[in-house]
């Protein structure tokens, strides 16, 4: 009987083991947390001493005003199990002031009746005091009223607040934070500047305190700060933040060494990656060993693995939001790096000083410096050799008024190698000459402007014109000339090209509307024009005495299409203790007189189970209108990127997950449980054997399509984001399956990145100011992959005479019963950096030095089979390969 | 013409990183011995039939190899019995190590024909019943033919000939009927040695996918225009750059599809399970089989010579 993917057993025990974990959690959770019982001594002691002394005890945050405590107030009181219910009451009794719980705090105010107040609106933006730079998603609460918020996208942020005394507390991870009292009475904007912890000591309690992972109702999203990810060793000394989203929990790098990403089960054409809100496709250079973007240039980075919020669409399985920096507006300054790959150089600065600014940042590889003159050193000029890669950033922004400003982003960035060669042969009676030029490349370009206004305190938005466009090309000239010579003998010009691509253009608006202090409204649309170039191939050949040779294949196959969507989000405050996302996002396609229409429901929840824990649950559907065609699953430039046409329907998804998320005291440490099932369908793939070129002009109907993939498992990730020491730990348990018809007789079998156990660990330590340590460790369950498990002669052996008894080519080999039938050794590795810090004269320098792999484990990269030459008698073994042994990296930086 | 070997500059940038390969031991799924059956039927010369058996993929084949010797062979056409089959031994020529090892075939003297159906049964006491059915195609018929030696350089800059056929449309569906060309070029040679003025060159295409192996071939804007390019001569340090034409020979073969996915797959099958070095690895994908009950490819062509 056919296997459906839900009859596996695996499922039945992700539920059971996420159960399991859940309960105890979840029962220690419901403690109600007013009725400990305290112990308390204190004699003449001032009222905030008195608060610092029970936030120590019960682990329950306090907030209050200093303002607003008698300044000539002094307690004196006993009490031994006590609740502490009680125990304040007593306390404040006769001080004016009195108590309630507030979310997971305890708010003290005055006990006089309030006048009644009126609300007035508070908003603004959040900012490096020192550069401008727009802080995002940072945290900001009024500590009187409960009220909070998080910066959006562009920094902004608005809160409705009684018109009273107001304790605004911003927070944001790696900065200090910061405290503003104040009495509002009408509605105000204010520019608040966090000034960066450099001595990342543990000072930043009382943020870690509004930062809290059980307030927020988004799950299944993680943002690393891009200094820490700095700090993070890296292959080759690179930096790399692709690579650094790799080590979360649910996120796979797919092979050894690959900057691709597999979010919860989904491939590597799932991933929505956003620079400055421009989509991107191929983000990898070198084959994949490294991503496009350059840390120096970036803002934030964030990835989120489910419960999309309705803004995003068009990609399955995870949105990567990359933001780059907007340039210092108030003074010049740079930064750079000299790796053993790579050099980068940024400067960033004020053109009007707090009103116009820029970045400019590049990155370049040198490989072929030394390549291009080594190789026509050795063949007397007549060859060339070269490889590389390089990124361009620039941004310009431009504040017109505290409600108007613009930016203009534009990165550039391509892999170039070229393969070239000249001969002239001598020989009687005849000379030529021949010429042979072979380039490859392949590259993003990307533009896009943004207006950010201000339509009123509760109403942001933002207008995006977006101009992007991936390519790919591999090109092949030859060149012949014969001064003499038999007539057969000719001239000629022969030149090949492939070129395939993807180019967009597209509008969007995004608003950001708050109404009110519990609700906060986001919508907008968006216009997407995509051109896609599956693959244009050019024969072109000229001879001198005839007319010109030439052929053109797939210029008919360009295909243009038209994306938009609406959406609509609530983020609903329904009390204290419960919120709400709920938003819906409506997308059309046309192509090829065929439309697609997709209704795509988010919803996200999030209830107070107790104190510090918050239980959170997500839905998502989600429709993606292009797939990529690609033979190894690996991301490739040369995979090809193809639109949902008429005969391929889009690929679909919807995921549901589940999880708690808590807070430690003083904020410091937080963990989420997440569970999730994630179903796909209208997934396509080559078949057997089959390569682009064979499908020439015919793809749609030379494909697998209408393949599903179901994923599900669970995630652990417990994090210290403050102190000296920082870093995680992540756990995935997971199930990743997929179903072709025409694969594997149709029935599901293991996705190559199917991997049941997955933990990372990551550790940053700041020794002192001047040294930093840091090191991840890795373990895997091995990928999937199929192993024969038999061969035989083939007819190329038999009838064609090819054989040898000492090698295995030729023999055909016997596929089980199943794809992916084995499973590879265990992935492990540690890799480990050291930064030294030192302050100059003119600014900062630092010296880093990694080690990758540090104990030289030998992880497979694949299998085959092969001879066993060691072996007395040569016998037939598995062999496995392994990539990336140890390799030390030193890697110099600079800031001025 | 694949993608993969433009990435050659790419490891060569990781070849200092990689890790030499390494025997491991792990359990690996249990497999049945079957009985194989290859053979490719073609008109005008009698039937051969090798059997051998599988073995597990870690097994080894020994000296003696997996042939099969005491099988009851039987061979039907058009389901009507031409006999069975008897076995003949003989030696096989190995290039690579100068020696010959044992190798052996069933044999029956009758030429079959084309265009009617050939069905194979093995019976041994040891394994599994095997059998095949293949269908020889009908002749292609060539209206023209044009050969130009020295036409153009290759990408590695080897120069190609170009052999232009002309091909009447034939009683088979235009989407199955597959082409094979193979043949012999010969050129003049003072090395005076036989063998060292001829090379052999082989070919498949399909009437509306045209594969481009090797970087040889070329759809033309005509389809009825099948055009082939083949290697010239190599730069053996004794033959003369671009040494005067002889002559060359061809055959061009109609065959089925199960043929032409074999071959074209073969290679990308050795390539997966067998290469050690895969910067990028890729799927080992099943080759076509025909065998009920066993393994190996019963199939045929039907082809007509020519020569320029």
């Amino acid at each position: 009987m056919k296997k459906h993917l839900l009859d596996y057993q695996p499922f039945t025990v992700f539920l059971f083991c996420f159960l399991l974990i859940a309960w105890p959690f979840s029962m220690q959770a419901q403690a109600p947390a007013l009725h400990q019982k305290i112990r308390l001594k204190l004699s003449h002691a001032k009222l905030e001493k008195v608060f610092q002394e029970l936030e120590d005890k019960t682990q329950i945050p306090f907030s209050y005003s200093p303002e607003s405590l008698p300044k000539d107030a002094r307690i004196t009181f006993h009490c031994k199990n006590l609740p502490l219910d009680k125990a304040l009451s007593k306390i404040l009794k006769n001080t004016g002031l009195t108590f309630e719980v507030v979310g997971q705090q305890i708010v003290i105010y005055s006990s006089k009746p309030a006048p009644q107040k009126t609300t007035v609106t508070f908003s603004g933006y959040v900012i490096d005091a020192e550069s401008g730079e727009k802080l995002l998603h940072a945290s900001v609460q009024d500590l009187v009223s409960g009220h909070g918020s998080i910066t959006n996208n562009y920094g902004f942020f608005s809160l409705e607040l009684p018109a009273d005394s107001a304790a605004i507390r911003v927070a944001y991870v790696t900065y200090q934070s910061d405290t503003l009292h104040f009495k509002l009475h009408k509605s105000s904007q204010q520019t608040i500047g966090l000034y960066q912890n450099y001595s990342l000591e543990e000072v930043s309690i009382q943020a870690g305190e509004i930062d809290r992972i059980d307030l927020t109702t988004q799950m299944s999203r993680h943002a690393i700060p891009i200094e820490q990810i700095e700090q993070m060793p890296a292959l080759l000394g690179e930096v790399d933040v692709v690579k650094a989203m790799q080590l979360l929990p649910g996120v796979l790098a797919g092979q050894e060494g690959s900057s691709g990403l597999y979010v919860r089960g989904g491939g590597p054409d799932q991933n929505l990656v956003l620079l400055d809100g421009v989509p991107l496709y191929y983000v990898s250079h070198l084959g994949g060993l490294f991503s496009i973007f350059n840390a120096q240039a970036l803002n934030s980075v964030e990835i989120i693995k489910g419960g999309f919020p309705a803004r995003y669409g068009g990609r399955l399985s995870s949105v990567l939001d990359v933001h780059m920096k907007e340039g210092n507006t108030q003074k010049l300054e740079g930064a750079g790096s000299v790796g053993l790959l790579a050099t980068t150089l940024s400067i960033q600065g004020p053109i009007i000083k707090d009103k116009t600014s820029f970045i400019l940042s590049g990155r370049r590889t040198y490989f072929d410096l030394f390549s291009n003159p080594l190789v026509k050193l050795l063949t007397d000029g007549t060859s060339l050799f070269g490889y590389h890669f390089y990124d361009l950033n620039l941004k310009l922004n431009h504040r017109f008024s505290d409600k108007d400003r613009i930016y203009l982003s534009t990165y550039m960035g391509s892999d170039r190698s070229r393969v070239a060669f000249e001969e002239e042969i001598h020989n009687v009676p005849e000379k030529l000459s021949n010429r042979f030029d072979a380039k490859l490349a392949w590259g993003n370009r990307l533009v896009s402007g943004r207006w950010n206004h201000l339509w009123s305190d509760k109403l942001f938005s933002n207008v995006t014109a977006i101009y992007g466009k991936y390519f790919y090309s591999n090109h092949f000239t030859a060149e012949r000339e014969v001064p003499s010579g038999p007539p057969n003998r000719q001239n000629f010009f022969l030149k090949r090209a492939y070129d395939s691509g993807i180019e967009d253009k597209g509008l969007k608006i995004d608003f950001d509307f708050y109404p009110s202090h519990n609700h906060k409204l986001t919508f907008g649309a968006n216009g997407l024009l995509h051109t896609f170039q599956p693959g244009f191939s050019l024969y072109l050949l000229q001879h001198p005495d005839s007319l010109p040779e030439r052929e053109v294949q797939g210029d008919s196959a360009q295909i243009s299409s038209m994306e938009a969507y609406v959406y609509l989000e609530d983020h609903w405050h329904i009390s204290d203790r419960v919120s709400l996302k709920a938003g819906l996002h409506a997308a059309t396609y046309r192509v090829k007189g065929t439309s697609y229409h997709s209704l795509q429901p988010r919803v996200q929840f999030r209830t107070q189970v107790a104190t510090r824990t918050a239980f959170k649950a997500a839905y998502s559907s989600m429709t993606q209108f292009i797939h990529l065609l690609t033979h190894t699953g690996t991301g490739l430039p040369s995979d090809i990127w193809v639109p949902a046409t008429d005969e391929v329907p889009p690929q679909q998804s919807q995921q549901v997950s589940l999880g708690l998320a808590h807070t430690l005291p003083k904020g410091i440490w937080q963990c989420t449980l997440e569970g999730y099932y994630k179903n796909m369908t209208g997934l396509i793939a080559y078949r057997r054997g089959q390569g682009f070129y064979e499908t020439l002009g015919n793809w749609e109907k030379e494909i697998e399509k209408g393949g599903k993939g179901a994923a599900y498992g669970l995630e652990f990730f417990l994090q210290k984001k403050r102190g000296k020491t920082t870093g995680w730990i992540g756990y995935s348990l997971g199930w990743n399956f997929r179903e072709f018809e025409g694969i594997n007789g149709g029935k599901p079998f293991p996705y190559r990145y199917d991997r049941r156990h997955d933990i990372k660990v990551v550790i940053s330590h700041k020794v002192n100011s001047k040294v930093q340590l840091s090191g991840s460790w890795v373990l895997g369950s091995g990928n999937a992959i199929t192993v024969p498990e038999g061969r035989h002669n083939s007819l190329v052996t038999d009838v064609l005479a090819h054989y040898s008894p000492f090698s295995l080519g030729g023999d055909i080999v016997v596929l089980g019963e199943e794809r992916n039938n084995l499973r590879m050794r265990t992935y492990h590795r540690l890799d480990l950096s050291a930064t030294f810090q030192k302050e100059t004269k003119w600014g900062k320098s630092s010296w880093k030095m990694g080690i990758y792999n540090a104990y030289n484990r030998k992880n497979p990269f694949f299998y085959f089979v092969g001879l066993d030459l060691d072996a007395e008698q040569p016998t037939t073994a598995l062999k496995q390969l392994s990539l990336f042994t140890l390799i030390p990296s030193i890697s110099y930086s600079f800031e001025f | 013409m694949r993608q993969q070997p433009y990435f050659l500059i790419l490891i060569v940038c990781t070849f200092f990183l990689y890790g030499c390969p390494s025997v491991i031991e792990v359990p690996l799924p249990p497999h049945e011995h079957k009985l194989v059956i290859n053979s490719l039927l073609h008109p005008g010369t009698s039937i051969k039939i090798y059997v051998s058996h599988s073995v597990g993929i870690l097994e080894d084949k020994g000296e003696k190899g997996t042939l099969v010797k005491n099988a009851k062979v039987t061979i039907f056409e058009d389901d009507i019995s031409l006999g069975q089959l008897t076995y003949r031994d003989t030696i096989r020529w190995i290039h690579n190590s100068s020696r010959s090892v044992p190798w052996g075939f069933y044999h029956l003297p009758y030429a079959p024909k084309a265009g009617h159906t050939y069905r194979v049964e093995v019976v041994h006491d040891h394994y599994p019943t095997a059998s095949a059915t293949t269908k020889i195609p009908t002749f292609p018929h060539i209206t023209h033919h044009r050969f130009a030696p020295y036409h153009l350089l290759n990408e590695s800059g080897d120069p190609l000939h170009l052999l232009t056929l002309r091909v009447e449309s034939d009683s088979f569906d235009r989407q199955k009927t597959f082409y094979q060309v193979t043949g012999d070029f010969a050129y003049t040679t003072d090395t005076g040695m036989p063998d060292d003025g001829k090379f052999y060159f082989s070919s498949l295409r399909q009437n509306d996918v045209f594969p481009r192996q090797e970087g040889v071939f070329f759809q033309t804007q005509d389809e009825s225009l099948p055009r082939l390019y083949f290697l010239g001569i190599g730069n053996e340090s004794q033959v003369p750059v671009n040494p005067p034409f002889e002559k060359a020979a061809f055959e061009l073969r109609t065959c089925d599809s199960l043929y032409f996915a074999y071959i074209l797959y073969f290679p990308n099958q050795q390539e997966a399970a067998f290469g050690d070095f895969q910067f990028f690895p890729q799927e080992i994908e099943e080759l076509p089989t025909n065998v009920q009950g066993g393994y190996g490819l019963v199939t045929s062509y039907a082809g007509i010579r020519d020569s320029l």
